[in-house]
């Protein structure tokens, strides 16, 4: 079973490195908003308002599942790192909600900046997030 | 055998990505017409997440 696991493991990792991890970076599908409902066509609104929900829900499932196998996985360094996030988090998604109103209503280069910083830190979360999420314990020998 | 709850906790991990990411993953590569209701959806997850109720549950401000 180690042995497996072993083999496995690190391909599983990496597998999940490469597709998952740029999850919220990639997008060739086109979006269309149906003008009747209530972003009224607004893409960029749709699509900024995407990010920073999906952000929520990654950094959350990570959180939930931290939590409920802390004793299991007996992970100190993640234990910290998943206080910590659970601490941050809720701020970042609402500065990021807040600067979006901000950038809606005036898409200058001034808050497109401030867009891009604090998605930045939401997307940098989902990547720590999923990278623990996708980890394994067990080194090849 | 020691080792069996933290294989079964990462397996557990890794299934919660593959739910997770899976859906967003098809989402951003194929075309959507998003209808009012969805619109509707996520318009108040994002109400939820300003408001602050969408980080009520014990996972989140952990202690």
């Amino acid at each position: 079973m180690k042995a497996i696991i072993n083999k496995f493991g690190w391909a599983i990792v990496l597998a999940f490195s490469l597709i998952a991890i740029p999850v919220l970076e990639v997008g060739c599908g086109k979006t269309t908003l149906d003008p009747q409902g209530v972003y009224a066509g607004d893409t960029l609104a749709y699509e900024i308002d995407k990010d920073i929900a999906t952000s929520t829900s990654v950094v959350q499932d990570f959180l939930q599942w931290e939590l409920a196998n802390r004793a299991q996985l007996n992970n100190p360094q993640m234990k910290d790192y998943a206080v910590k996030l659970s601490n941050d988090f809720p701020k970042w998604a609402q500065s990021a909600v807040t600067v979006r109103d901000a950038y809606v209503r005036n898409p200058n280069k001034e808050n497109e900046t401030r867009l891009k910083q604090v998605t930045d830190l939401l997307r940098s979360a989902v990547r720590e997030a999923t990278k623990y999420l996708v980890k394994t314990p067990v080194k090849p020998s | 055998m020691d080792k069996i709850p933290q294989y079964l906790a990462l397996a557990d991990g890794l299934f919660t990505a593959i739910q997770r990411l899976v859906p967003i993953l098809e989402e951003r590569l194929k075309d959507q017409n998003v209808t009012p209701e969805q619109q509707a959806e996520l318009q108040k997850r994002i109400d939820a997440i300003r408001d602050g109720s969408a980080f009520s549950g014990p996972e989140w401000n952990q202690r």
